[in-house]
Order: structure tokens, then sequence, then C-alpha cells
């Protein structure tokens, strides 16, 4: 007896917690076209997504669009695409690439969330030896 | 009074306002079965019928959509001839009234398979298809138990020529593709002949000409297209958890409590919380089709799967994917095979089925190794370590022995029929 109501209290816990994580996560979420200083201020994204709202399991693409810190285009930077939830501990379903664009556009492909829940996508941008990382949060 | 009875006392004291102060906890956290949060609300909504997404293109294969293929797709699919003893068809494995499964815990037709017969029910929203994601598209999977030793055990230059010799089937096939190839040629195109583990048939092969060969591949990718226009037809209708879905999402909490029993409720809340399913089974056909290593054991005197690792290598391989010469798609429509991903964490990676119709489709897991739903759900109650790779869901569920029982009920909600009307689930009438 008391097992089990010690069980569902710690389930009511787990729940509330949950939720508490899930306001949390949404808090952070932005909507798409919002732009993302990266960590050492170097540079700004905002990202478009042919998906919109972006659901799970639907294969798509971004555009995104990169400038510095004074808000001039970079074009033609290494960007390299990672991602994952860190509270599951895992990476992308895809290994997805970009093609660059003009005028600070990039176009991002194969973009493909097998999961509910809090997601990041981290860029390093790569210009011309300035390196920096972006970390896009995305609450699906 | 001295201290020795004072001190029980002050124990009982204590002791009964702690128990009145859980008691004043759980009253408080209670909410009745079915009084579902809106977080909860919006999770019921996404595993609902209603919100699947339109049949998504399968741009690779220009006729998926034309109903002319899905008819001839229908006779080729229950066709018996295609086979190395002409007692094998599809069907054979793939049972309608078994929801496309056969029941055994692996396939066996002309030999043995290695693994369980999946269903093909929603599979035309699948990416990938086999457990181990080996084709990229219903039309290349189609191909593969034809040329199978262990399946139809046939090779693609009998099928080719059988297909075009039964007049009717040449007819539908001339008006679907618009050409009627020659094959009676047989100095060009011996009785048999194709790539593969038989030694006459695949010698046979590699004398033919280039283009020859792709001339018979032409038609031998054909043949799976109208198979895939077929099998696309194949979608689940509504099961009790839609209707409980509808009624709920509608406010309806009454109506809901009248489809959906109270272990059913909890099964459903156990389902999207605590058992953690969704992480995996997401969206309205429970699956997002990904691979994952969940521990499964190996069947008893087989190798561990080395699942997905090994699958990926062979879809880049296959003449027949996506960005393949047989394919209708341009580069640019590839994205899944193009963006598909490598890493350690494919070892032992496994497609997610679905869970619709479960009823219907034991025993489950890609080796038929768990016999009911209930070692199912003790599976990842326990939680085992992988045999090779990593178990993604290492973390015991801890679930109750009665918890067990309501994730089952709510799991057997989700049984309904197939969408198609019910002269797609048997051989074409003959004309």
């Amino acid at each position: 007896m008391m097992s089990a109501l010690f069980n569902q209290a710690r389930t009511m816990l787990y729940l509330l917690s949950y939720a508490v994580l899930l306001l949390a996560a949404q808090s952070v979420s932005a909507a798409a076209g919002d732009s993302y200083s990266s960590k050492n201020g170097r540079f700004r994204v905002s990202y478009q997504s042919q998906l919109n709202p972006v659901v799970i399991n639907q294969i798509h693409a971004w555009q995104l669009h990169v400038t510095d810190a004074d808000g001039r285009p970079v074009t033609g930077a290494d960007i390299a695409v990672k991602g994952g939830m860190p509270a599951h501990n895992h990476g992308l379903a895809t290994s997805p690439a970009i093609e660059p664009g003009d005028n600070g556009d990039y176009l991002l492909q194969g973009l493909r969330f097998h999961m509910m829940g809090y997601w990041e996508l981290n860029l390093t941008i790569n210009d011309d030896g300035v390196r920096d990382e972006v970390v896009i949060p995305l609450t699906l | 009074m001295n201290v020795n009875s004072r001190l029980p006392r002050i124990l009982k004291i204590f002791g009964i306002s702690v128990i009145a102060l859980v008691l004043i906890l759980l009253v408080l956290a209670y909410r009745p079965p079915g009084a579902w949060r809106e977080d909860e609300l919006s999770l019921i909504r996404s595993l609902w019928l209603e919100t699947l997404s339109p049949l998504p293109a399968s741009p690779s294969n220009q006729v998926a959509a034309d109903p002319a293929a899905a008819r001839l797709g229908q006779a080729l699919f229950f066709d018996k001839r295609l086979s190395a003893n002409g007692e094998i068809s599809c069907a054979f494995c793939h049972r309608p009234e078994l929801r496309f499964t056969d029941g055994l815990d692996k396939a066996r037709a002309l030999g043995s398979s290695r693994r369980n017969t999946p269903s093909i029910v929603g599979l035309g929203w699948s990416p990938w298809l086999y457990w181990d994601g080996r084709r990229d598209s219903l039309w290349s999977q189609s191909l593969s138990p034809l040329e199978d030793p262990a399946e139809q055990g046939s090779n693609r230059m009998f099928i080719v020529r059988q297909v075009l010799a039964d007049p009717e089937y040449a007819r539908q096939y001339q008006a679907i593709f618009a050409e009627l190839p020659d094959f009676s040629d047989t100095s060009r195109f011996p009785l048999n002949a194709g790539p593969g583990l038989d030694p006459e048939w695949d010698a046979a092969w590699q004398a033919m000409r280039i283009e020859d060969q792709y001339m018979v591949n032409t038609v031998f990718a054909n043949i799976g297209k109208v198979i895939e226009a077929y099998e696309r037809l194949m979608v689940p209708s509504p099961s009790r958890f839609d209707a409980y879905a509808e009624a709920v999402l509608s406010g309806n909490a009454d109506l809901g409590r009248e489809i959906f029993s109270n272990d059913e409720i909890k099964g459903l809340r156990l389902f999207m919380g605590k058992g953690r399913c969704m992480e995996c089974h997401n969206g309205p056909l429970f699956t997002n089709f990904e691979f994952h290593n969940t521990g499964i054991l190996s069947y008893p005197g087989d190798l561990p799967d080395r699942g997905r690792i090994d699958g990926l290598r062979q879809v880049r391989a296959n003449p027949f994917n996506c960005l393949g010469q047989y394919s209708d798609a341009s580069a640019g429509q590839c994205q899944e095979l193009t963006y598909a991903r490598d890493g350690v964490e494919l070892i032992g990676a496994l497609k997610t089925p679905s869970l619709r119709n479960l009823a219907d489709t034991a025993p489950y897991m890609h080796k038929g190794q768990v016999r009911t739903l209930a070692e199912a759900i003790d599976h990842y109650n326990r939680a085992p370590f992988a045999m090779i790779g990593h178990n993604e869901a290492e973390n015991k569920l801890r679930l109750l022995p009665f918890e067990k029982r309501q994730l089952e009920a709510f799991l057997l909600t989700l049984d309904s029929s197939i969408a198609a009307d019910p002269r797609w689930l048997e051989p074409p009438a003959k004309k």
C-alpha cells in the first residue's frame, strides 16, 4: 500500500517536473525569423523553415541568413551543422548539409526531427578564420 | 508519567501528521483519469489519425498514384507465378487478413528468412523499408523478395518475361508505361538470368549486353513501381483510440469515458508519460520510422543483428535506389538518401514499427523474439544491455504490474481495419 502511494506521489512529481521542464523549454524556443547571436558575438543567424510550423518526422530545409555583429551579410563562410536533444543525449536523425548562396544566405538541407521535445541546432561558422558557434533552440 | 510512556505518544502524533500530510498532498495532486492537461491534449492530438499528413509523394516512382498501376500491382501482389516454384506470391507472407503479416517469428517461404515479416499498412509514409532500411522506396523493396532464394527465389529475367507473357498484364503494362519491350529473342534474353547467388543465372546475366540488362532492369523496376502503387493504398482506418481522441479534443470527456475504460485512459497516460513510448512511437502512425537500438536480444542461435549500420551501406549501393538510373526522381528529390546519417549509434539499430494493429501482428520485433505485448512492455521495463551497440532505452521504466496491464490495454485500442475497399485485400476478380 505504502509503496503504491509512494509511487503515485513520485509519478506526480515526475509529471510536475516534466511540465516545468516543458514550460521552461517553451520559453526559450523562439519563432522562426528571430535571430540568434553566436557565443562570442561574432555572428548573428536567422532562419526561415520550409515547414511552418516545424513538425516531427518530415525532412525539410531551412533558409539561413548570417550577418556579422554589425548586421553586414556574411557570404561564403564554412558552416558545420550538428544538433540533437541535450536531455536525451542523442543527435539528429539525419546528416544535414549547407549549400552556400548569395548575400549571407545559406540553404540548410536534410533536417528531420524524430522526437518531440527540446532540440538544439549547433552551427559552427568559420569566416576567413573568424570562428564562432550559434545555438538555435527549438521545441517541437 | 515517565519519559518512556511519553516518547511513543510523540512518535504517534508525528506519524499521524506525516500520514495526514501525505493524504492531503495526494488529494491535491489527484486528477481523475481523463481530465487531461493542455500539454497532454496536444500530445493526444499529435497521435490522432485525423492529424496524419497526406500520403507523401514517391518522387522516384512516377506511377505511384496511378489507379491503373495499382490494379496491375494488386494482380502481381497475389500472383504465385512470380516465384521459382510457382506457389509463392507477395501475399504468401504479407497476408491481408493479418494486416499483411504472417503470424510467424521469422518469415518462411522457399526458405527461412532472417527477419520478421513487417506489415505494409501505412508504409507509404516511411522513408525507409525493411527493419534495417536497406531500401528507400516500396518499389525497390518489392523487387528483393522476387530474387531472394529464401523468398520467391526467382530471377529478374524470368519475372519480366512471366509478366509480359500474360496478355492481360502486357495490355495493362503498355497502357501504363506506353511501351512493350520484346524479350522473345532468347539469344539476347535467356530464360533465366539475374545477378545473385545462383551461379548459372548470374553467369547468364553477366553475359548479357549492358543495354539489354538495362531493358530488363527497367521492366523489373516498373513491376516494383506498380506494386508500390498498390501497397500505398494500405492505410489504417480510425481506431477506438482515434474516437477517444476526437471526443476529448472536442471537450467531451463524458463521451471519452464511454469509449475508453479507466485502464485504457490510464494506459494512455502512461504511454505519453512514464512509459516514454512517444520518444519513438510518435505521430499518428505511432512511429518515427527511425532506427534505434533498444537492446532486443538476439534470436536463439543467431548472431546479434547489425541492423541499420549494414542497411545504410546496402541502400546506398542499391541500383534501384532513389538516386539510381531506374528512379524517376531528380537528385534534389532524394533528400532522405542524400542526407542519411552514419555513426556508431546505427549498430544494432532497427526501424521503429507502427503500433497500430498489434492484435493481428504478433509476434513482435525484428526476429519475432517477443511473442506477446506483455513481454514487449516487460522488455522496456527491464532495459537489458544491448549485445552489440548501445541500448538507447537503457533506463528501466519501473512500471508496476498494474501499470503494465494498463499500458497493454491502451495499446490494444489502436487496432482498426485497413481503410482500403475490401476488394483490394484479395486477388482481383478474373476477367
